[in-house]
């Protein structure tokens, strides 16, 4: 009959959860186990000899001085990281608002802006021509000039209908000059005159209230500065 | 030269130093590389049997630790996480070597301390044993007995619970000790005294 007793002793042993000295007495004391003994002794002891390998002397400084040199760039990177996605993202809504603008195909710039969905016309091939930026963003700004002067003549045409007309030629200021003007500017400043016209009669009023409060103060320093 | 010895230090200390490197401070780089460059060699050449290619996987884990840093887990020990780090490239370097085989750079034994011959012997022989063993046993043997590393960091490390480390241990021990006793490295007779302490190769505070 042999005992594995001295197995189970020798692992706890070896994982320091159990006492040299119940391993000991176990060997001593179990006639099949005391021939192991000799196993165990010298089995312990070559592993408590056990170290580790060292590494070559230089292997920490060559390994530093790899990481230092990852080390400068990871920063900045990430920083360029960020400024590239907004560059994308810019660059990604020109092209966006650029190729959804609606496009005449004779490449002329658009007097109208026509709504609704962009239909492809018989002229368009199927692949669509890919046109230079610079073209597709001159394009761009001149629809948006137009745009805006079409909406700037409807709001004067709504002022005018609401407000009375006064007479520009009274009126003196830094628009008041004679010299001819740009096409997209008259309409602003019919705008400006019919809102300036409508707001006269409310600057007068406050005007003629003004001077009234003022006619009423006492002066400094007066005779009439008692009361009553 | 400069030492090599590996600074003591504690989960404690991690933190700092790690915030440190994070913000590319060189004196902290190089605390983390001399904290930790021992214990992934040691592990490296272990498994990969050749020295050149154990410096080149303890170079290449410390960059990915580098790397990773901010996603550290700040409340759990750095070094498990690190030699979890080891054990995965080496498995890696591993499976992409069989696939273009190399000759084996034998390793010297190096057996610090005055021993006796026998006993450098039985060393050898147990580190030969170890190079048969599953890559799982090994790992956990030489984590345990080279580098007195405990159960719940080699479990860690491992991503294992802590009893599969230690049935994985206890398989290891008994197949080196078999492989010992078929060679003839160990009699049954034997007197002296039983070792005291056969582990714990040195203190494992250094975590």
């Amino acid at each position: 009959m042999s005992c594995n007793a001295w197995q189970e002793l020798l692992q706890q042993h070896l994982d320091g959860v159990g006492s040299t000295g119940a391993l000991e007495q176990h060997l001593r004391a179990c006639p099949d186990c005391a021939a192991h003994r000799g196993v165990v002794r010298r089995f312990c002891q070559a592993l408590g000899q056990l170290s580790p390998v060292p590494p070559p002397a230089d292997l920490a400084d060559r390994i530093t001085s790899a990481l230092l040199e990852h080390a400068p760039s990871q920063a900045p990177r990430a920083r360029i990281r960020l400024w590239s996605l907004v560059a994308l993202a810019a660059a990604a809504a020109i092209l966006v608002v650029v190729g959804l603008w609606p496009r005449k195909p004779t490449g002329e710039l658009p007097g109208e802006i026509e709504p609704g969905p962009i239909v492809k016309t018989p002229d368009q091939p199927d692949e669509p021509k890919v046109e230079p930026l610079h073209d597709s963003v001159a394009r761009a700004g001149a629809a948006m000039a137009n745009l805006t002067s079409r909406t700037a003549g409807a709001t004067v045409e709504t002022t005018a209908q609401l407000l009375p007309r006064v007479d520009v030629s009274t009126m003196t200021g830094p628009l008041m000059n004679d010299g001819p003007m740009d096409p997209p500017l008259e309409p602003l400043l019919e705008a400006g005159e019919g809102v300036s016209s409508g707001l006269a009669p409310v600057a007068d009023s406050a005007k003629r209230a003004f001077s009234l409060f003022m006619r009423d103060l006492p002066v400094a320093g007066s005779a009439n500065d008692k009361p009553g | 030269m400069k030492p090599q010895a590996q600074e003591p230090a504690g989960p404690l200390d991690d933190a700092p130093l790690v915030r440190r490197c994070l913000g590319g401070d060189s004196e902290a780089i190089r605390q983390l590389v001399n904290r930790f460059q021992g214990d992934v060699y040691g592990l490296c050449v272990r498994l990969l049997h050749h020295r050149q290619d154990a410096e080149d996987v303890t170079q290449e884990v410390l960059l990915r630790v580098f790397r990773s840093l901010d996603g550290w887990d700040a409340s759990r020990p750095l070094k498990p996480w690190i030699m979890g780090i080891a054990v995965n490239r080496c498995r890696t370097w591993l499976a992409q070597r069989s696939r273009r085989p190399e000759p084996v750079d034998y390793l010297q034994d190096i057996v610090t301390g005055q021993v006796a011959d026998d006993s450098a012997e039985l060393l050898v022989e147990i580190r030969a044993a170890l190079d048969e063993l599953r890559l799982e046993y090994r790992t956990v043997f030489v984590l345990f007995h080279e580098q007195g590393q405990p159960y719940e960091d080699i479990a860690q490390a491992l991503n294992r619970p802590v009893g599969t480390i230690k049935t994985w241990l206890h398989r290891a021990r008994l197949e080196i000790l078999e492989r010992l006793r078929r060679r003839g490295m160990v009699s049954d007779e034997g007197e002296g005294e039983i070792p005291a302490e056969p582990v714990r190769t040195r203190p494992p505070a250094n975590r």
